[in-house]
């Protein structure tokens, strides 16, 4: 056997299932009944989660599977890109391996020290100056005292803030914070690492830094990393397999730009004519963007535009929203997954909502884009703060570019890239 | 593949993770950098700053001494007031400290929580110790008035063996108070409701343990239902030991300490269940 074909992860028949519905006094009544039957030593009442013969009508409505029966072998070296839609269980996988929650059946092992970033300065006090945090966030990422010390030296020039480094943590500008935490997230040592979308905060090339040093480290076949991104593109550059999930269950793994095209399959199959609903997503605010309709300039409803057309983005939102001054914002991406453009109301229109505006409106004048199947990744946020409602390929369209009249030249995604730029050639 | 090369499992079936002292041990920086975060962390932006460590129970003491001693007046077994008050302040001050911080614990930190796995425990053991440090403090100034009293030449007689047990009673104290706490916090994930129920238990609780009256002014039927409560064992012990006074039985020791482990147990064990996945209801 190979040093490289060594599994230092193996999951088996894992399955995550959570209980929906509100708690109130009927879980505690439904606890106690459970309780109260065990004391007896008799059948529990509720115990409907495994139990086939229970009727599946009532089943479904109150337990919903996160994952089902998920096995996968992680060999050592292998940086996995895992990709899913919202809600296809990659986080929740990501929280089991991290440990922070248990499955509901099934069995890991690992090898060696797991390291995971969720989040990076998890755990910062803004009262504390950058030198306390960098201890403190080491210590909680799994760094021991000696390596937090050697490596002091190394995080702080990384970080760029040698000389804010005894400034307590609330002076520092958002950006200064993040530049902190990426470079004590990007000091740890592990065999594995397990990655959230974390690489999605930060300035570009602060985080091109980073994307780099995970590479140096992850260059030498000792280091195993699980990645979980929307961007494609980053999935491409960092990863030597995908794995694919879609409703809790592993469906595909291996190659990555057939996984990706497999991911972008089951996107498509989602597509709706235009009009995009979303239920509650049971996030961390009371908001969330219910509907997304896309019109064209007569204001008709369509998911099929042209090139140069433009293209109108109504975007309602339900709930309320925690504050007023929150923006909305876009990001154009191809069925390549490469994200092609970037809109929002604030940072270009300066334009913010308040907690009375239902419908976000944004127009985009003559969309210079090749045949082929785009998408808007949609964010309801304060900007720069952390999302409220964030939808990855909220809406689908389809556009279709013209042959050229006198060469038949036809502009595709897949041969002539995303963008139709108009040229003039003397 | 021999299983021996595996060096972590994560498995679903098992429930021995509470017992992994071990990795708490190892995690004995973090405990350290919480308390520091903690300590550093609580005073500032105040203007007193640490003063305020004893401020509070002198405070209380006074309103105790007004209200308990002069207009109630309720005997103090022949100690002076406001050392009978601040002894039994300070010891129950820490305790519900401990305790009404460990009983928030899922909800408090669950931001770092749900994002980070570190192993669980370090936080009451941290909460546990920067109380202690509050406490240590008004522990100093509770025998600077010790001494002053007895040099007033006040009927007190301090033993020598207090300081040494002081310790022991001080540990009791803090796995009772953990234990509760981490029990009531395994509750909080799913019935908020605890935590209203927590404000006023902790008040009523106090009224249950010799703090305001000595345990000899009870009539012996309430003495052994109080008894049972294993705060009054440590209370009187804490008092017999610095001033001489107090109503002690071996019988009574042993009571609360068995039932403190008793307690702390069974708070361990509801804690390491809530915690595998307070996340997915908190």
């Amino acid at each position: 056997m190979k040093l490289n074909d060594q599994k230092v992860i193996e999951i088996k028949n894992i399955s995550k299932q959570y209980r929906l519905g509100v708690i109130g006094h009927g879980t505690l009544y439904r606890d106690l009944q459970t309780w109260w039957a065990r004391f007896r030593d008799l059948d529990d009442p509720n115990a409907k989660i495994f139990d086939s013969s229970y009727k599946e009508k009532e089943n479904k409505n109150s337990i919903f599977f996160a994952l089902k029966d998920l096995s996968l072998d992680i060999n050592k070296g292998d940086i996995v890109g895992v990709i899913g839609r919202n809600g296809s269980g990659k986080s929740t996988l990501l929280k089991i391996l991290s440990k922070i929650t248990m499955p509901s059946t099934g069995l890991i092992r690992m090898k060696g020290r797991v390291a995971s970033l969720l989040e990076v300065g998890t755990g910062f006090h803004s009262e504390l100056t950058g030198r306390e945090n960098i201890f403190l966030n080491g210590a909680i990422l799994g760094m021991r005292k000696v390596e937090i010390e050697e490596r002091f030296d190394q995080i702080v020039a990384f970080s760029e803030l040698a000389a804010f480094i005894d400034t307590p943590v609330k002076r520092y500008s958002t950006g200064m914070i993040v530049r902190l935490a990426f470079a004590v997230a990007a000091h740890l040592e592990s065999e594995v690492l397990i990655v959230d979308e974390v690489l999605a905060v930060g300035d570009v090339s602060f985080r091109k830094k980073c994307i780099e040093k995970m590479q140096s480290v992850s260059g030498q076949d000792t280091k195993t990393v699980l990645f979980v991104s929307h961007d494609m593109g980053s999935i491409r550059n960092l990863c030597n397999r995908v794995v694919v999930l879609d409703k809790g269950q592993v469906i595909y793994d291996g190659d990555v730009d057939i996984g990706i095209k497999k991911y972008l399959d089951i996107n498509a199959d989602h597509d709706s004519g235009g009009v995009f609903e979303y239920s509650e997503k049971g996030g961390d605010y009371p908001v969330y963007i219910s509907k997304v309709s896309l019109k064209n300039k007569g204001g008709l409803t369509t998911s099929n535009f042209r090139t140069y057309d433009s293209i109108i983005i109504e975007v309602e939102i339900s709930g309320t929203p925690p504050q007023n001054g929150f923006n909305l914002e876009w990001r154009l991406i191809s069925s390549r997954g490469d994200a092609l453009a970037f809109g929002g109301s604030y940072a270009l229109a300066n334009k913010t909502y308040s907690i009375s505006d239902r419908i976000l409106v944004c127009e985009i004048d003559s969309l210079p884009l090749s045949s082929g199947q785009y998408s808007f990744t949609l964010i309801l946020r304060v900007w720069q703060q952390e999302a409220w409602s964030y939808i990855e390929k909220a809406a689908s369209f389809i556009v279709e570019s013209p042959p050229q009249l006198e060469t038949g030249f036809e502009y595709e995604l897949s041969n002539s890239g995303p963008l139709n730029l108009i040229q003039y050639w003397r | 593949m021999k299983n021996e090369e595996w060096t972590q499992e994560i498995n679903a079936e098992a429930n021995n993770r509470w017992l992994n002292f071990r990795e708490v041990y190892l995690a004995k920086n973090l405990i350290y950098l919480f308390v520091r975060r903690d300590f550093v962390t609580l005073y500032k932006q105040t203007i007193l700053g640490p003063i305020w460590f004893l401020i509070q129970p002198l405070m209380t003491t006074l309103v105790f001494t007004i209200i308990f001693g002069k207009i109630a007046n309720i005997p103090t077994d022949g100690i002076p007031p406001f050392l009978f008050y601040m002894s039994g302040i300070i010891v129950w001050t820490y305790f519900s400290g401990c305790l009404e911080k460990n009983s928030n614990i899922f909800i408090d930190n669950q931001p770092i929580l749900s994002k980070v796995y570190f192993p669980r425990l370090t936080i009451p053991i941290s909460t546990s110790i920067t109380n202690l440090i509050s406490f240590a403090i008004q522990f100093m100034i509770f025998c600077g008035f010790l001494s002053y009293y007895s040099f007033q030449g006040d009927s007190i007689q301090p033993s020598w063996w207090a300081l040494l047990i002081t310790p022991f009673l001080i540990i009791q104290v803090a796995i009772l108070g953990m234990g509760v706490g981490l029990m009531v916090s395994a509750f909080t994930v799913k019935y908020r409701d605890l935590i209203f129920v927590m404000n006023f238990g902790v008040q009523l609780w106090m009224y249950a343990t010799p703090i305001v009256y000595p345990l000899s002014q009870a009539s012996p039927k309430i003495q052994l239902i109080l008894s049972l409560n294993p705060m009054t064992s440590v209370i009187e012990v804490f008092r017999f030991g610095f001033m001489g006074v107090g109503t002690v039985s071996l019988g009574n020791i042993v009571i609360s300490v068995i039932s403190t482990f008793a307690i702390f147990l069974i708070g361990l064990r509801q804690f390491s269940k809530a915690e595998r996945n307070f996340i997915d209801t908190v």
